[in-house]
This record gives structure tokens, C-alpha cells and sequence, in this order.
């Protein structure tokens, strides 16, 4: 199935120049990590769009399988073999170029199967003067804002205010879970 | 004139009114409506029965009973509020016309109650939400869908998060990558040397 | 008046103004002094306040600075004669003492009021917020479309203030690449790579799909790195350091373990799980497995996989290709008729039983298979001990049929064999001996080695706890350093507050010096009172007794001046004495009223030489002509156009 598409791409790619391909691989490359889409505007003189979307999808499932499966240069050239031979050294100079990030992004991938998964966090310290109840408080209070984003996409944000006790605590239980993930982690 | 315990304003009328009625019970007598007062405000609830025999001697009516707990509320808690000591207190509502003992014995039980009315305000001010409590899992995954060979942690985070409204707490749960996680951790401490510095 | 001078220019300095070390009194002020430390006193007073320090070069200009001097003064609400222009630029000492004296009572208090309180930095935080509250309560309010996103420009210190929230954002962050190793000359980086880097990869300001996000993006990526660098230095201080491996070593060794953990873990649950059910699962699992096991294979140092791994995954592998099939073959008949449900139900059954038949089956072939193997290696250790005897029983009879053969000739083969023993022992005699004197030094060096070996090994376990030591002293030395960079910023700024400080104290000290001296001073005005009303008395006393004595005189000579000529003559000399002495004293009475006027005129004469008249005048017909010439070219200027 994937070989299909790739020798339908593979006659198209054929009409753009070795620079302008290197160029495509890494414009594939980045936009694969950043969740990014890519402007076509630049390769429409090449391709029809129909033709870019194929171009493009039939690079970008090879860079993620190559990636994802771990594969040796031998086995994407022989994966390509249709493609001409300045073109695959292009493409595996690419792919070493990336494979660290494309990596990464990989391993983000898979912690985002799951029900929901923390894409960024936001903090801010306040000193609260005054309440209604109290004409003076002077308690320092750390607001910390979650984004979350849902199984279906849906980014859902949640506001946390911590007191000092409360951030003690959470820091001390993050603490204890920092070890373990030191334990595991191997590619410091 | 601008009282302390009114936050350097004026007392309010009705306030002074109020303090006419309640110098006419005896000042044992409203020593003792105090304290009742002073539970409500605590959350201890108030005894109803128990003011209504208070004020029975007066010949208060409903109303009065009303309004003279609603002066006592106002002053206690609005002195708790702007952190006044009872000598001033004192002072300030004999200017008002409280007679001396009635004074002496409210600013008693108020002096008695004032670091505890204190606490309790702090506790009650108002906050976004309460972190009730932290689980957290460290799984090894293995492999995906996405890549063969994974091999990197993860860490799962379950947050019981309290709304300040409500008394339930809800659940977050959420994942995060090693990288992810190690941030939050790196952040959240140098937030909390913020905080540290700004006690001393 | 000095101390007035000292604490004046004291207070004057305080305020920064620039005066020179030796200035001890207002007497030494020049005009170009008074006007610069007059205008500072009112910018510290007034606040902001366009005067320029400096005297200006232009006659004209001059004297507009001194009115408008004297005008500032003046609304301050001084009130110590008429002030004018004149008195800045002509001035004399006690008019100008009188001018700072006041200005140095108006310069605002709060300064040195704040260095009362001890200073710590939360006292200062709330300071802070009070005036910046303050501050920003007192701006008038602006419309938002005025301000930039919210953003309003002040002119006091930050510069700017946040106001409004309507143009926060989130806070998202991407992952950004930078170049790597690109200062570090020592490590190689890949053609492609660098090409990379020189072509293609696009400014960091680029990356992001929002342009805001480029901050929150830049900023995650390096607290990213900062983050894994303290978690490893933590780990590799913790254990690493002690395992004496390099980084990359240890690493390597990390990750096997970890590997094999995990494996070992899955293959004891996999044992224990029911194999009834889950085949395809557990075979996912012993996949994974083995690809763990092949990772673990390609590292350096191999692990051997365990025998058992490899059978159970050829098992597995089997039982799967048959549910396979069997499935395989389940659905083209799913496929053709949806009205047979019955039979294909049954089909399934009949399947079902089926593969559990096979199972059972296989699982009894499976135990057969291990019977026959344990059957098989018994037998295999049957054979070679069988082997063994057999080769035994061999070398038996090869000797004993020697021994056969030598028996005909007995004697002389004895003696010959007896003559092989003999070399035989010799020759090991010698062998020994030999052996002997090559063993003792082999063995002499053997022990150096090993003694040398040891103490490596402990010098080796010192450095390493010199090692640890010192990143522990280099930790805390860095900490120390910060901490005491923190402590001598909060000095330094409590110190600048002090200064005040002491001179609040000097002034309270001067000051009751001050009216000590005034005390004094009263006292021995009281005492000269004293002094001169008791002369008073006495005077009063002496002429009054004069008085009576001479009306006492007057009338017994009176008496006696009508009988006796010469009495009266006597009488008429006592009038005129008495005439005469009371001339005397009106002529001492007189002197002394010319002798305080002249001290009076005295005393007027120097306060007169003290406002430098006659300099002053001097100066102002300088001035004068200056300014007239000014107006000359001034008006030549106006005719010229």
C-alpha cells in the first residue's frame, strides 16, 4: 500500500530539481514536528496541488515509518529503490539530519494516546493584599494554569492556585516521582 | 469622625443606632450574646433559643434581637477585619456611646476570639481553587503505533483540584512526557524559592 | 552661626549638591555656589522644576534666574524681608543664611524617617507595591485604544505598566531546533548536518507558527535543557561518579540493566499467564521481547538470551500461524451466506473444539517433545560415560599387554626399566631444581605487582572521594558565592539608605549642643542682669540717700542761715555743690548713653561692611555696563535687519 503510493509520488518528484527536493525534505521534516502545514504557493509551478498533497503525504509517511521503525539506510534505499540515486542520498541526508527531532516528536506522539495529555503549563506568582474578609493578607499565592488536551483534540484549560503549603506538597510528591523517571530514563 | 475598626471611616448610622438598643441589656447579658455571635461567625452556628432568653429581660422584640445581632456582627467582624487591638476598640465604642462596661465586656470576649476570627477569615478568603491531592504513575512504555521502540517513561499526574466554591473536589488527570514533566518540576521549584524569598 | 553654616551645608551635600571639601562657613558661598545649591534645594523641595544649575554666561539671563529664584522662594511661603533677584546675585551672608536655613527646613523628611525601620525585603516589597498603587491610582485614565496592547508608557521607572487584560495570551510552546556543538571545535559535526544548519534550517524566529509563541517556545526549550543537565549531574554525582565508569559507559550500562529488568519482569508474567487464553497478545509480547533482546544484543557487551526465550517464541509463532489459518479459512465462509447462521455457528464450534483439540494435542506434544529431550540428554551422559570406560578399559590393556610382551626377557628389561626410572627421577630432580630457582623470583615479583595493585586501587578509591569532596565544596563555594553576592546587593542598598541616617543623628547631636550653648548664654545674661539691676538699686539707694541728707543739710543750714551771715554764705555753697555734682551726674549719665549709641553704630557699621557694598556696587556697575552693552548690540542687531 505504501510502496503504491510512493511509486505514484515518486514519478512526480522526478520533475523537481535536487535542491528544490532537499528543500521539500526538510520543509516535510519540520512541519512533521511542529504539526505545521506546508505552503504549497512555492512548488505550485512544479506540481499541481493534487500532485503537492500526494508529493507530500508520500514523504511524510516515509520519514515517519523510516523514523518509527528504526530503519538502517539499506532498508529506506531499498524502500525507494524506484527513486533515482542523487534523490535517495538527498532523502537519507534528510532523514540523519532529523532523525533526532522527528524522533522526539514520535515519542510525544505516543504519550499523546491517551485521554488527555498536558501541552503546556503557565505560572505566575501573586502576593494576595486584601480580601473582603481580611483587610490584610499578604499571602503569596502561585497560579498555575494547565492546558489540556483531550483524546478528541479539545484543549481544555484548568486553574490551580497554590499556597505554600500546597505547593510543598505537590513539589515534594513530584519529587519522588522525578526519581523514578530519572531511573528510567536513559538517553540523558 | 473615623474609627479604626471602621477601616478610618465613619460608623454607619444604623450601627449607632443599633448600639442605643444594645446598651440597654445588661453588660453580662450581652457578654454572652457575644460569644453566641462570635460561634456563628467562627461556623459554629448560633443558638437561637438560647439569644432569645438573653434578651428576654430587655423586652427586646424581634426585630431588636435582629438588629442588635447584626451590630455585634458588624462590629467583630470588621475589627478582626482591619486588625484592631480591643484597648483601641474600647475607645472607639465608648465614643459611640456604648456605655464603659458593656465595652469592657464585649472587647473581653473579642480579645479572646480575635486571632481565632482572624484565622478563620484567612481560611475563608477568597481563593480560584484548592489542590486537594496529588497520585502520580510512572509508566516505561515500550513501543506504539507511532515508533517500534519507544523506551522512554511517561509519567501519569492526577490532580484533585477544589474549586473555591464548592467542597467536592474534581479530578484532572492528565500525561506527560519525561520532558514535559521534568519542566513542571523545575519550574514549580523555582517558583516556590520565589515564594521563600518573599517571607523572609 | 558656624554650626548654623556646618549643619546647612551639611544638609546641602546630603542633597547632592557640589561643594567642596573645605567650604566650613556660608562666607566662602560665591554666587555661582548659592544659585546651584538654591536650585537644587528646590528641585529636591518642589519636585520637577525647569531651572538651569548653572549660571548663565548672558547678564540678562542671569537676572531672570534670580527672579525666577526669588519667585520659587516666595511661594514656598518664605517671609524674611524682601526677596529679589539681588539677593542671589548680590549676596550677603546673613540674608542668604536666612534663605537655606529655611529651604533646608522644607527639604521633605521622608528619607531619613524610612531609615528608622530595620529593612527587610518584604517591608520593602510592600513599600514598593504602596507607591506603585499610588502612583498608577493617580494616572488619569485612558482610553484602551490609546494603549498598544495594553500597554501604557510612563515616564517613571519600569517605563511601562500592564493595563487591562484583554490582550493576554496563552502561553504555548513548540519545540525549536537549534544548531548544536557549533562553538565546540573538537567534536565533528556531519557534512549533511552543517549543511543543514547553513541552508536550510530557518531562524528560531521562523519556527513557530505564531510569532508570539516564540518566546514561550525559546524559554521552554532552555529550561528543558537546564532541567536534564541538573537531573543528570544529580544522578551521575549520586551513582555514577562511584560506578568509575565514563558518561558514555555508564549510560550503556544503565540501559542494558534497565533492558533486562524489564525483560526479565515480562517473561515471569508471561510465564505465569494462563496460555488458554490471549495467544495474540502474549505473542505481541514475546515479540516485543525479543526485539528487546536483540537491542540488548547489539549493545557492546552481550547478554546471552536465555535458551527457554527462544523455544517459547518458536511455540508461539507456531500456535499462531495455526489460529491464522484457521481463521483465515472461519471468514470466506462468514462471507458467503448470511442465512446459514446456524451451521456457521456450528462450523465455529465444530472449529473451536477443534483448535482446542489441537492445543491439547500440542500441548501434549509439547511435553512429549521435553520428555524426549530430557531422554535424550540422559542418554547422551549414558553414551560418554559408556565412552569413557571403554577408553579406560583401553589404555588398561595397552599396558597390560606391554608388560605381556616384555615378561620372556624379564631380568634385562627390568634393569633396563629400572635404568629409565633412574634417568626419569633425575631428570625431574632437575626439572625441580630448575623450577625452584625460576619460581622464587617470579613469585617475588608477583606479590610487587599485586602490592602495587592495591595501593592503585585504594589511591584510586581517595581521588575518588577527593573527587566527590570537591564537587561537593564546589557546589557549596558556588551557593556561598551567590548567597553572599544577595547579602552585599540588600548591604549596599540598606547602606545607601544609612547615610541619612547618620546625619539625622549629627543633627540632633549638633543640635543639643546647640541649646546647651543657649542655656549658658541665658545664664550669664540673667547674671549681668543681675549685676546691673543690683547697681541699679544701689544707685537708687545712693541717691536717694543723698536726696535726704541734702534736704536734711538744706533745712538745719536754712534754720541757722537767718541768724548767722556766715551760715548763709555756707547754705548758698551748698546749693551751689549740690548744683554741681548733679551736673556731674547727668555728664556720667550722658556718656554713657554716647557710649552705647557709639557701640550701637559700631555694630550697625559691621553688619553694613558685612553685605560687601561697596564690592556688590562695584559688581553692579559691571553688570550694568555689561547689560548696557548687550542692549547696544542688541538694538545694532534689530536697526541692522
Amino acid at each position: 500500500m505504501a510502496a503504491d503510493k510512493w511509486e505514484s509520488a515518486h514519478s512526480l518528484l522526478r520533475k523537481a530539481s535536487i535542491n528544490d527536493f532537499g528543500t521539500l525534505c526538510h520543509l516535510v521534516a519540520e512541519s512533521i514536528c511542529r504539526d505545521g502545514i506546508l505552503d504549497p504557493g512555492k512548488y505550485m509551478s512544479v506540481w499541481s496541488l493534487e500532485e503537492w498533497w500526494q508529493v507530500q503525504a508520500a514523504v511524510t509517511d516515509i520519514m515517519r515509518k523510516a523514523v518509527g521503525r528504526g530503519w538502517t539506510n539499506e532498508k529506506i534505499s531499498e524502500h525507494v529503490s524506484s527513486l533515482d540515486e542523487p534523490y535517495k542520498k538527498v532523502l537519507l541526508e534528510v532523514l540523519t539530519c532529523h532523525k533526532q527531532v522527528l524522533r522526539r516528536k514520535l515519542v510525544e506522539d505516543t504519550t499523546a494516546v491517551s485521554h488527555a495529555v498536558l501541552s503546556d503549563f503557565d505560572w505566575k506568582l501573586k502576593l494576595a493584599m486584601a480580601s473582603d474578609k481580611l483587610a490584610s493578607i499578604q499571602e503569596p499565592l502561585l497560579q498555575l494554569d494547565l492546558d489540556i488536551r483531550d483524546a478528541n483534540g479539545q484543549r481544555r484549560q484548568v486553574f490551580l492556585e497554590l499556597d505554600k503549603v500546597e505547593l510543598s506538597k505537590l513539589i515534594t510528591s513530584l519529587e519522588s516521582c522525578s526519581k523514578s523517571v530519572q531511573q528510567l530514563t536513559t538517553s540523558a | 469622625m473615623r474609627f479604626r475598626f471602621c477601616g478610618d471611616l465613619d460608623c454607619p448610622d444604623w450601627v449607632l443606632a443599633e448600639i442605643n438598643i444594645l446598651s440597654k441589656i445588661t453588660s453580662v447579658k450581652m457578654k454572652l450574646l457575644a460569644v453566641q455571635v462570635l460561634k456563628d461567625m467562627l461556623g459554629q452556628g448560633i443558638d437561637y433559643d438560647k439569644v432569645q432568653k438573653l434578651t428576654s429581660d430587655a423586652k427586646f422584640e424581634i426585630g431588636d434581637i435582629k438588629a442588635s445581632v447584626a451590630a455585634l456582627s458588624f462590629i467583630l467582624a470588621s475589627a478582626a477585619k482591619y486588625d484592631v487591638d480591643s484597648d483601641t476598640l474600647a475607645n472607639e465604642l465608648q465614643q459611640l456611646g456604648l456605655p464603659k462596661e458593656h465595652t469592657t465586656s464585649l472587647c473581653k470576649s473579642y480579645s479572646d476570639a480575635q486571632g481565632n476570627l482572624q484565622e478563620h477569615f484567612r481560611h475563608t478568603s477568597l481563593r480560584v481553587s484548592n489542590l486537594d491531592s496529588v497520585q502520580w504513575r510512572v509508566d516505561y512504555v515500550l513501543s506504539s503505533s507511532e515508533l517500534q521502540e519507544v523506551n522512554e517513561p511517561s509519567v501519569q499526574l492526577k490532580l484533585d483540584i477544589r474549586p473555591g466554591d464548592t467542597r467536592a473536589a474534581e479530578p484532572v488527570a492528565f500525561t506527560l512526557t519525561a520532558d514535559k514533566f521534568r519542566i513542571l518540576l523545575h519550574e514549580l521549584k523555582q517558583a516556590q524559592t520565589i515564594m521563600t524569598n518573599l517571607e523572609k | 552661626m558656624e554650626e548654623v553654616d556646618r549643619i546647612i551645608i551639611h544638609s546641602l551635600r546630603s542633597i547632592g549638591c557640589d561643594l567642596e571639601d573645605d567650604v566650613q562657613s556660608l562666607r566662602q558661598f560665591g554666587t555661582e555656589i548659592i544659585i546651584a545649591s538654591v536650585v537644587q534645594c528646590l528641585k529636591v523641595i518642589i519636585g520637577d522644576i525647569d531651572l538651569p544649575s548653572t549660571l548663565p554666561p548672558g547678564m540678562s539671563a542671569r537676572f531672570r534666574l534670580g527672579a525666577s529664584l526669588a519667585n520659587n522662594v516666595q511661594d514656598l511661603g518664605y517671609k524674611g524681608g524682601d526677596l529679589g533677584y539681588q539677593t542671589f546675585l548680590y549676596s550677603n551672608e546673613t540674608e542668604i543664611r536666612k534663605i537655606f536655613m529655611f529651604l533646608v527646613e522644607k527639604l521633605p523628611k521622608e528619607s531619613s524617617q524610612a531609615a528608622d525601620e530595620p529593612m527587610g525585603a518584604s517591608v520593602l516589597l510592600l513599600r514598593a507595591i504602596s507607591t506603585e498603587l499610588s502612583h498608577q491610582l493617580s494616572l488619569a485614565w485612558s482610553p484602551p485604544f490609546l494603549k498598544d496592547r495594553g500597554i501604557r508608557i510612563r515616564s517613571k521607572a519600569p517605563g511601562w505598566q500592564r493595563e487591562g487584560a484583554c490582550c493576554l495570551q496563552h502561553y504555548r510552546s513548540c519545540h525549536i531546533s537549534t544548531p548544536h556543538s557549533l562553538g565546540n571545535i573538537s567534536t565533528k559535526i556531519p557534512k549533511e548536518l552543517s549543511s543543514y544548519y547553513k541552508t536550510h534550517m530557518p531562524f528560531v524566529t521562523n519556527q513557530t507558527q505564531l510569532h508570539r509563541d516564540t518566546a514561550p517556545s525559546i524559554m521552554e526549550t532552555n529550561a528543558l535543557e537546564i532541567a536534564t543537565q541538573q537531573d543528570w549531574e544529580n544522578e551521575w554525582n549520586q551513582i555514577g561518579l562511584a560506578s568509575r565508569l565514563s558518561q558514555q559507559e555508564f549510560k550503556r550500562r544503565k540501559q542494558e540493566r534497565l533492558l533486562k529488568m524489564i525483560k526479565d519482569r515480562l517473561q515471569q508474567d508471561s510465564q505465569r499467564q494462563d496460555r488458554g487464553e490471549g495467544h495474540a497478545a502474549s505473542s505481541d509480547l514475546q515479540q516485543i521481547l525479543n526485539t528487546i533482546e536483540t537491542q540488548s544484543k547489539a549493545g557492546v557487551i552481550k547478554t546471552k538470551g536465555s535458551r527457554f526465550a527462544h523455544t517459547e517464541k518458536l511455540q508461539y509463532a507456531k500456535d499462531e500461524e495455526k489460529t491464522m489459518s484457521q481463521v483465515g479459512l472461519a471468514v470466506p465462509a462468514k462471507d458467503t451466506e448470511e442465512e446459514l447462521e446456524k451451521k456457521r455457528q456450528e462450523e465455529i464450534e465444530g472449529l473451536r473444539s477443534e483448535l482446542l483439540n489441537l492445543t491439547a494435542q500440542l500441548e501434549k506434544l509439547d511435553i512429549e517433545v521435553k520428555k524426549f529431550s530430557a531422554n535424550r540428554q540422559q542418554m547422551e551422559e549414558v553414551i560418554s560415560t559408556e565412552a569413557k570406560n571403554s577408553e579406560e578399559k583401553n589404555a588398561s590393556y595397552l599396558v597390560k599387554k606391554r608388560t605381556l610382551d616384555l615378561l620372556p626377557e624379564a631380568e634385562a628389561n627390568i634393569g633396563k626399566l629400572q635404568s629409565v626410572v633412574d634417568t626419569s627421577a633425575q631428570r625431574l630432580l632437575n626439572l625441580a631444581k630448575q623450577w625452584e630457582t625460576h619460581r622464587i623470583p617470579l613469585i617475588e615479583q608477583y606479590r610487587e605487582l599485586r602490592q602495587l595493585n592495591s595501593k592503585r586501587e585504594s589511591e584510586a578509591q581517595k581521588k575518588l572521594e577527593e573527587i566527590k569532596l570537591f564537587r561537593v565544596k564546589m557546589k557549596e563555594t558556588a551557593d556561598d558565592a551567590r548567597r553572599k553576592d544577595e547579602l552585599q546587593k540588600q548591604l549596599v542598598s540598606e547602606y545607601e539608605r544609612m547615610t541619612k541616617d547618620v546625619n539625622r543623628s549629627a543633627y540632633t547631636r549638633k543640635i543639643l549642643e546647640i541649646v546647651a550653648n543657649i542655656k549658658k548664654q541665658k545664664q550669664e545674661i540673667d547674671k549681668i542682669l543681675l549685676d546691673t539691676k543690683s547697681v541699679q538699686k544701689e544707685i537708687n539707694s545712693l541717691s536717694g540717700k543723698l536726696d535726704r541728707t541734702f534736704t536734711v543739710t538744706d533745712e538745719l543750714i536754712f534754720k541757722d542761715a537767718k541768724k548767722d551771715e556766715a551760715v548763709k554764705k555756707a547754705y548758698r555753697f551748698l546749693a551751689a555743690l549740690h548744683e554741681n555734682f548733679e551736673q556731674l551726674i547727668q555728664t556720667v549719665e550722658d556718656t554713657g548713653v554716647v557710649m552705647r549709641e557709639i557701640k550701637d553704630l559700631e555694630e550697625q557699621i559691621e553688619v553694613e561692611s558685612n553685605k560687601k557694598v561697596l564690592s556688590n556696587l562695584e559688581k553692579i556697575t559691571e553688570d550694568l555696563q555689561q547689560m548696557k552693552k548687550e542692549n547696544a548690540t542688541l538694538i545694532a542687531k534689530v536697526k541692522g535687519k
